[in-house]
């Protein structure tokens, strides 16, 4: 059984219409999607700004509710859970936001701000949460934790930041963290260090990973796994290495050729997109990257192109096939 | 950072008030704010001294046996007396102890409100948010003077709490406004979103995590708000609508008005000279707080 287990999960936001507006709006940020994680994966949900990624990270971990759809955690329905079931259910999941800067309480000392998933979900004594939190501290390497503990997120490097917030979501032992593309506001000299610390406490604790980022090369080194979306749905998901070395929906491979290569010499063919994405309010029935795919038919503008299995564990949304 | 590693909850705390004080201490023009407040703060405390060095210094009853009009300063009352001889100086201290209370008070009451209600409307949003600001609507638009006018007529005695009830029920509008508009903000922020991934109730992310970081900006209305109070206190009273059991600055200036001594320079100038500074105090301390509240105000 798969640790998670999302099904045709879907999350509409109503815009706000007019007085004399009729009809109501919705984006559709995340639309009809499914895929499995398995325990201890790391699962990386890639794509441009505004395709859905971050909405389906966030609906993972309930911070948002779907409109549609199921999430089965440990073959359990989240979708839909609410009041002390929730809470509890809150126990196994945490995220780690984009933002280090955004993302700790500035009035908080960092004792406060790793403590306080404890102290929401009633775990141990004052003494004993000090203890757990110097522990949390020694795992993201800030040593000695005694330095750090009273300490406000302002006297603190981003680097540092970064890692007290992944001490936060590591404190309670949660069974799957969502990373929400915890790197893309780091300085590239210590994108590297948070990275393999990330990947070593995932190993070490079991962790399962879902990694959100608009970011191939990261992705590559983060991910088992990797699921492109596209404007709300997901188009390619596959092995990380099969996905980039043998993409078969053409906006994959778009999205691959502007990749740059380290290699001056070496000339790649640059696929370039036509016009631009499309709004997901109210969006066409039909393939969503129809209007700009060079391979278009007829039926990628009538019927939703389903994700389906083309290779072992390689699934594509498109009628084409590439 | 040379400074030394706080070791305990207690040692971070008060490392950030050191800061915020070396911070303050920069404002020459808060500093001066803060040294008239210890002034009045010391004479309003002196207040209670006096009618115990002798009975003629009580502010109320202290009727000079010796003086029957009005007369000006001299060795035994430094400030002259009144039209019926009681003393000009300990009525002053009675005055600064009446504006303290009724200045913090109605303030501490209107920022209470004022902030939870910001706090609440901006979080929660839709028709909760909607009903809130309607009704800051209405209490922002309410004229003051008609209302403690017919207040004072249905509750049949002047009382300085109705007063006080009063000044706070009318002016925590604007600072719950304020508030709304930072907690819509601060509620999008990422370490809310952290609180609530961890399972944390609304009430602990409003009062928890949202709270403190709009208290900063509550103080700096307080302070005026504690101004604002003590000028209504005093406007009102020199019209006659204030407490006449409790000898207050707006009190004072009103007996010399209907007393005919509008002219009286010993009488007359102290109260109004009162009032002028410690409002001035509280200004100047806002203004101070608001450097620190709002970075972009500071000088560089």
């Amino acid at each position: 059984m798969p640790l998670l287990d999302v099904q045709n999960l879907t999350k509409l936001f109503a815009l706000k219409g007019g007085l004399f507006q009729k009809q109501q709006n919705f984006v559709h940020a995340v639309e009809d999607v499914s895929f499995q994680i398995e325990k201890g994966e790391s699962f990386g949900l890639a794509g441009e700004s505004g395709c859905g990624k971050t909405t389906c990270g966030k609906l993972l971990v309930r911070l948002i509710d779907p409109t549609e759809g199921h999430i089965y955690f440990k073959g359990e329905d989240i979708a839909y859970l609410k009041g002390s079931a929730l809470k509890e259910f809150r126990k196994n999941v945490q995220m780690i936001f984009q933002d280090p800067y955004e993302s700790l309480n500035p009035r908080f000392s960092i004792m406060d701000t790793i403590a306080e998933p404890l102290i929401i979900q009633d775990i141990g004594t004052p003494e004993e949460r000090e203890e757990l939190v110097a522990n949390a501290l020694k795992t993201v390497d800030l040593n000695p934790p005694e330095d750090f503990i009273f300490r406000f997120p302002h006297e603190l490097s981003g680097g540092q930041r970064q890692r007290i917030a992944v001490a936060r979501a590591l404190v309670i032992n949660p069974e799957f963290i969502v990373a929400d593309e915890p790197m893309s506001m780091l300085d590239v000299s210590i994108r590297a260090g948070v990275m393999n610390l990330l990947l070593e406490l995932k190993e070490r604790f079991n962790l399962t990973l879902v990694f959100v980022t608009h970011d191939l090369a990261v992705a590559r080194y983060m991910c088992n796994r990797v699921a492109i979306m596209y404007v709300g749905k997901m188009v390619e998901l596959a092995e990380t290495e099969e996905l980039i070395g043998n993409p078969y929906h053409p906006y994959t491979k778009a999205l691959l050729s502007a990749v740059p290569v380290p290699d001056p010499k070496e000339k790649r063919e640059r696929i370039e997109l036509r016009g631009r994405v499309p709004t997901p309010i109210n969006p066409p029935p039909g393939c969503r990257f129809a209007p700009r795919c060079e391979y278009a038919k007829e039926i990628c503008t009538q019927q939703d192109p389903v994700l389906t299995e083309v290779e072992n564990g390689h699934w594509v949304a498109c009628f084409q096939r590439g | 950072m040379d400074e030394q590693k706080p070791r305990t909850k207690w040692e971070a705390r008060i490392q950030q008030w050191k800061k915020s004080w070396e911070m303050y201490k920069e404002n020459k023009i808060g500093l001066v704010g803060i040294g008239f407040l210890i002034f009045f703060l010391v004479f309003a405390l002196l207040g209670f001294v006096m009618p115990h060095i002798d009975p003629i210094y009580h502010p109320m009853t202290g009727f000079d046996p010796y003086i029957v009009s009005k007369s000006p300063p001299s060795t035994t009352h430094l400030l002259g007396t009144d039209f019926w001889g009681r003393d000009i100086l300990s009525q002053l201290m009675s005055g600064a102890q009446i504006a303290f209370l009724i200045g913090l008070t109605a303030a501490v009451v209107a920022v209470a409100i004022g902030t939870t209600v910001g706090l609440v409307s901006g979080y929660y949003g839709g028709a909760t948010d909607t009903l809130l600001m309607r009704t800051v609507d209405i209490v922002l638009t309410l004229p003051f003077l008609p209302l403690i006018i017919v207040v004072s007529a249905a509750v049949g005695k002047q009382s300085i709490w109705v007063l006080v009830l009063i000044i706070a029920l009318l002016s925590w509008g604007g600072i719950s406004r304020v508030i709304r508009s930072q907690t819509l903000s601060l509620k999008q922020r990422p370490f809310v979103e952290a609180a609530r991934v961890a399972g944390a109730t609304d009430a602990r992310i409003i009062f928890r995590h949202i709270g403190p970081n709009v208290l900063p900006l509550s103080f700096l209305y307080m302070s005026f708000l504690v101004l604002g109070a003590i000028l209504t206190e005093a406007g009102v009273s020199y019209l006659g609508l204030g407490d006449p059991t409790r000898v207050s600055w707006g009190i004072m200036l009103q007996w010399c008005r209907t007393t005919g001594s509008t002219f009286t320079w010993y009488w007359m100038l102290p109260p109004g000279l009162c009032i002028t500074m410690m409002t001035l105090s509280f200004y100047l301390i806002g203004r101070a707080v608001d450097e620190i509240v709002n970075p972009r105000l500071r000088k560089r």
